[in-house]
């Protein structure tokens, strides 16, 4: 038998809460992340749910409760995505200490992180949750419609099986599986830095070096697509260059795509980074205009998108919905 | 005058009986109920009686269809016998007779077989180009529209434009090296999308080029899932979804986007051609989408109505009157010109016949006036301060010494400036900027190089220099180019070139400056301010642009701001955000308003009003005034301004250009407006807005079209020639265009 094994003890999860920063450090040290812009950018009322609605000084909203409860839930999109991001990052982790473990220990793992997101939807539904795993999401599908739970079980276990089967045995990603052994290859872990006053918040999947190149890896829970060039991509590139000292010629990034194995470079040279510092800046300047209305409490500033893809995985949808009823 | 409007016979009594099938399942929302009715064979328009949707056909009707599928669900359709009869002059009916007489007008178009479509399901292409030129295919389009003309019933307008598209397709530009051409024509370093026609299997689609890898054919591309499906690649898709498709599987493939799609997709190269925009033709093709009336009417007739006489309609629908439309003269007439006037009240007279003689004599006038009499306002502008010329350093000397000249010379015969400018040469932009900011701020001429013509540069240049700096952008590439021409004297034409760029770069400097080269007389107007709202293109930023201007006034004062906008749907700003912004706006100007006493105000939104935004624009009014204590009240009108004329409406006169200012009054809510005409338009056909009047039940029309049209002869952009938009629409555009060219999209 496994030994039980808590899921998250190799993990540095980044702390959820910082501290309160005064006004002038908030005006000199502005907050970025690439979720955030895509939040904000996909739907702005989500984005003040995600920001504002549960801050009691801030929101103005009857369901602070309610809100803080719906951040906790993820659609299964994005429950697979995290699992199989989990999964590989542990299986490396212990890789790393010279643990080797096979196929089944990332079955295992996976099956075990999605049975806990789905008895505490369940349980959550019925109103006999009892534990308080706060780290474990709720699944929105689930919990919207109980009846449907064998069906998205079966969904996330294919897809996440699929991933899993392509991260172990695609001959494209065992140069990944041979680094994880070293012990400065980086392993899920935090790529803060600063951009002039702002401050960049993101994870870096996997990085090593080899022969003097920096490479960086990006798990994608998807089939392989094109992308021109990306701003989350560019910002691994920018952090290697601020915070490791790496040369732009020196800096390789790979995109990993788990649903058919394949691995794409991406391609980019000084200019694209500096658009990618432009976009940031610009992005954050979106963010900053719509920060005295978040702290103010007003939700009327913020629209809903309205539009079906994203209201259909959206874990506000329900409060959205009523709040525009009301 | 006449019109390119054909009217339905009858006119007001115009009737169509029609009958009612009852649509039982799901509540559908409005785009799903027009999805409903497009997919029917026979025409038809949604309609409701309280809870009970419907669509209406007209009463003859062969309806066969007894379920049909929207989006995911699908919607029994109960043909209820029952029948009503639709009338013209009920205005509640209006549009409902409108909707199924287009809809019967273009399925007999689609019959005819002699012409294709894009996307939009009312421009047509005729099926083969008219000229074939420098490897461009050039096509007639025709773009169909319904007209309501109030009590004169309903119209049809039919219009002409071109359309250039490559004869060679992306595979060919590829195969044959020509890559770079490929690049310059789609403007990629300008972060433009460049527009595709892309012929699939059985329809012409619009795209966006992405990228071209010549490793990728349709068989070895990336696969994707369509519907659920999975295909293993864009070969594998064609071979089950269109096996008749010429498709091969070492095909080359381009990676394309299309409206509405989320997802990229590779699609063969060899179908694929690139949709020419005017910017990328010579002079010559380009100059073949100017149309005169007289062949634009010629054109019409020979190649478009004369395909169907009478009876563009399905049978049992009535016939179109066989001539254009003629306005009543109570619908139409001309907003006269007015006086202009120039520094020291020097005074430029309106033309003093309404002629086409006299308005080009005073269009032209205009500009030696202005080198005569300098302009109206110059004190107090930033036009006394610091002018700077930053320029690359590769730059060859000789020009930019001649370009400094020109440009100085230019403002002081404009002016009676003399200012004396800081030349700063840079290896680097930024570090061009470094070198600036050790002086004093002012106004900046900053000429950019090729490479680095483009949004990020932009943006750093602005955030860099910050609101002090006054920054009018351009490019060494015009500059070189406008030089050559301008070097080689034998040419009339590149004299002229160089002399008219020069002039266009000082009277962007000028406003830029914020001088006011001549006046309208302030008497003339009705309203004492226009406030302009209008949304960047790509709908990320909105702007607002005031121009307050009355009797009680020295001088006219305008001023504009951007905002960022926030949200998917393109045109809506958040009700919440516009009323703060014009609040604060007006409370900026609050001193203004009181001591000239604005008490009318025009709310002029470019494009359409959505959603309540009238409602957040009177809210901030309200405020404003209750805030405020002020001896009057502010009355506020709404007009929606629509520059790319929805209803593709022209306007003539005997085969030519109608003057400046001629107007027609569609209905008792609409106008179209010739701000441009035979004064000033050498080529090509008055393209006039459409006005229209919102949220009044009685409005005053004609006072507005006067206003607009009084507002158009402020625009400074070239005071030779009539300009099309008013000084505030024009430079909120600008605004907005600059924050357009600043911002960084292809990285997503």
């Amino acid at each position: 038998m496994q030994n039980a094994l808590t899921l998250f003890d190799n993990f540095e999860l980044t702390p959820k809460i910082s501290k309160e920063k005064s006004k002038t450090e908030k005006q000199s040290n502005i907050g970025w992340s690439f979720s955030k812009m895509e939040m904000l950018n996909d739907c702005p009322r989500k984005y003040y749910y995600n920001y504002f609605g549960t801050s009691k000084r801030k929101s103005k909203e009857d369901n602070k409760e309610d809100i803080a409860f719906l951040k906790d839930m993820s659609n299964i999109h994005v429950i697979v995505g995290d699992i199989v991001h989990k999964t590989i990052a542990v299986f490396l982790k212990k890789l790393q200490q010279e643990e080797e473990k096979d196929f089944s220990f990332l079955i295992w793992l996976s099956n075990q992180q999605l049975d806990d997101i789905v008895n505490k939807s369940v349980n959550l539904k019925n109103g006999t949750y009892k534990d308080s795993k706060h780290e474990v999401k709720i699944c929105k599908e689930i919990f919207d419609d109980i009846s449907k739970k064998d069906e998205i079980v079966a969904f996330a276990k294919e897809k996440i099986l699929q991933s899993l089967d392509q991260f172990h045995n695609s001959n494209n990603f065992e140069m990944v599986r041979d680094y994880a052994c070293y012990p400065e290859t980086i392993i899920e872990g935090t790529s803060k830095f600063k951009i002039e006053n702002i401050s960049i918040d993101g994870r870096i999947d996997f990085a090593f070096e080899d022969d003097g190149k920096f490479h960086i890896l990006d798990w994608k829970t998807s089939y392989s697509q094109y992308e021109e060039t990306s701003v989350q991509l560019l910002v691994y590139a920018l952090w290697a260059i601020e915070k490791h000292g790496k040369s732009i010629d020196n800096i390789c990034i790979h995109k990993a795509f788990l649903l058919d194995g394949k691995m794409e470079n991406l391609e980019f040279s000084e200019k694209h980074l500096e658009r990618a510092k432009a976009k940031i800046k610009q992005s954050v300047e979106r963010i900053d205009e719509l920060e005295k209305y978040g702290n103010d409490g007003i939700i009327d500033a913020f629209d809903c998108c309205d539009e079906p893809k994203i209201c259909n995985l959206c874990q506000y949808e329900k409060i959205c919905k009523s709040s525009k009823n009301n | 005058m006449q019109t390119n409007i054909k009217r339905v016979e009858l006119g007001k009594d115009l009737r169509l009986i029609v009958k009612k099938i009852k649509l039982e399942g799901t509540k559908l929302n409005a785009e799903q109920l027009q999805k409903l009715c497009n997919k029917l064979h026979t025409p038809a328009t949604p309609y409701h009686e309280q809870s009970i949707q419907y669509v209406l056909v007209e009463k003859h009707s062969n309806f066969t269809k007894s379920e049909i599928a929207i989006d995911e669900w699908v919607v029994k359709l109960v043909d209820t016998s029952e029948l009503m009869t639709l009338e013209y002059t009920n205005k509640e009916d209006r549009n409902s007779i409108a909707e199924i007489y287009k809809k019967s007008f273009i399925k007999q178009i689609e019959r005819s077989n002699r012409f294709w479509k894009v996307d939009s399901p009312r421009i047509f292409y005729e099926n083969n180009p008219f000229l074939m030129k420098e490897g461009i295919k050039i096509y007639r389009r025709f773009e169909v529209s319904e007209v309501d003309l109030g009590d004169n019933g309903l119209g049809f307008a039919v219009d002409i434009s071109t359309a250039f598209f490559t004869e060679n397709t992306i595979a060919d530009y590829y195969e044959q090296g020509r890559s770079n051409e490929l690049h310059r024509l789609l403007k990629r370093q300008k972060e433009q999308k460049g527009t595709l026609l892309y012929e699939g299997f059985n329809r012409f689609s619009k795209c966006y080029f992405a990228n071209f890898d010549a490793k990728i054919t349709l068989g070895n591309a990336s696969g994707m899932t369509v519907e659920g499906v999975r295909f293993n690649s864009p070969f594998d898709y064609f071979t089950q979804k269109q096996p008749k498709f010429d498709v091969f599987e070492d095909d080359k493939a381009v990676l394309v986007s299309f409206k509405g799609l989320d997802h990229k997709a590779h699609v063969p190269a060899k179908k694929v051609r690139i949709r020419l925009m005017n910017d990328a033709l010579s002079r010559d093709i380009g100059n073949l989408d100017k149309i005169s009336p007289s062949d634009r009417k010629a054109y019409l007739e020979s190649n478009f109505w004369n395909l169907f006489g009478k009876t563009p309609f399905e049978q049992y629908f009535n016939n179109i009157e066989k001539d254009f439309f003629i306005p009543k003269s109570e619908e139409q007439g001309i907003i006269s010109m007015p006086n202009i006037y120039f520094k020291g009240n020097k005074n430029l007279f309106a033309p003093s016949v309404q002629s086409k003689d006299e308005y080009k004599k005073h269009y032209s006038s205009r500009k030696g006036f202005l080198e005569r009499n300098k302009c109206f306002y110059t004190l107090g502008t930033n036009a006394d301060g610091n002018f700077y010329i930053i320029a690359p350093e590769n730059v060859n000397e000789k020009i930019i010494d001649a370009y400094e000249k020109a440009i100085l010379e230019k403002i002081k015969l404009f002016t009676g400036l003399d200012l004396e400018p800081i030349r700063i040469l840079y290896d680097t932009y930024l570090g061009g900027v470094y070198e600036l900011k050790k002086y004093d701020d002012g106004f900046v001429l900053f000429l950019f190089s090729e490479g680095n013509d483009e949004p990020a540069a932009y943006y750093n240049i602005e955030q860099e220099l910050g609101k002090d700096w006054n920054l009018k952008r351009a490019t060494v590439k015009e500059l070189e180019k406008s030089y050559r021409k301008w070097e080689n004297k034998n040419f009339y034409i590149g004299d002229g070139s160089w002399n008219s760029y020069i002039d266009m770069t000082v009277y962007s400097i000028i406003q830029k400056m914020d001088c006011i080269p001549y006046v309208v007389e302030a008497s003339r107007f009705n309203y004492d301010m226009q406030m302009v709202i209008d949304v960047s293109e790509g709908g990320s930023h909105f702007a607002l642009s005031t121009q307050i201007w009355n009797k009680n006034m020295q001088k006219p004062l305008f001023s504009n701001r951007v905002f960022t906008k926030y949200g998917k749907k393109k045109e809506t700003i958040n009700l919440t955000i516009l009323e703060d912004k014009v609040y604060e706006l007006l409370a900026g100007k609050i001193n203004d308003i009181r001591r000239f006493k604005v008490e009318k105000v025009l709310i002029v939104r470019d494009g359409k009003f959505c959603e309540e935004e009238n409602i957040a624009i009177e809210n901030a009014f309200s405020k404003i005034q209750k805030e405020n204590t002020l001896s009057f009240t502010i009355a506020v009108d709404f007009v929606e301004y629509h520059k790319t004329t929805r209803k593709e409406i022209r306007i003539w006169n005997n085969y030519e250009n109608v003057l400046e200012g001629s107007y027609f009054m569609i209905n008792q809510e609409t106008a179209t407006l010739a701000t441009t005409g035979a004064g000033t338009l050498n080529q090509g056909t008055s393209d006039p807005i459409i006005l229209i009047s919102r949220f009044s039940s009685n409005p005053n029309l004609k006072k507005i079209i006067e206003d607009i049209f009084l507002s158009a002869q402020f625009n400074f952009s070239n005071p030779r020639v009539a300009q099309r938009n008013t000084i505030a629409v024009t430079k909120a555009d600008n605004l907005l265009q600059e924050k357009r060219e600043q911002e960084v999209k292809r990285i997503k």
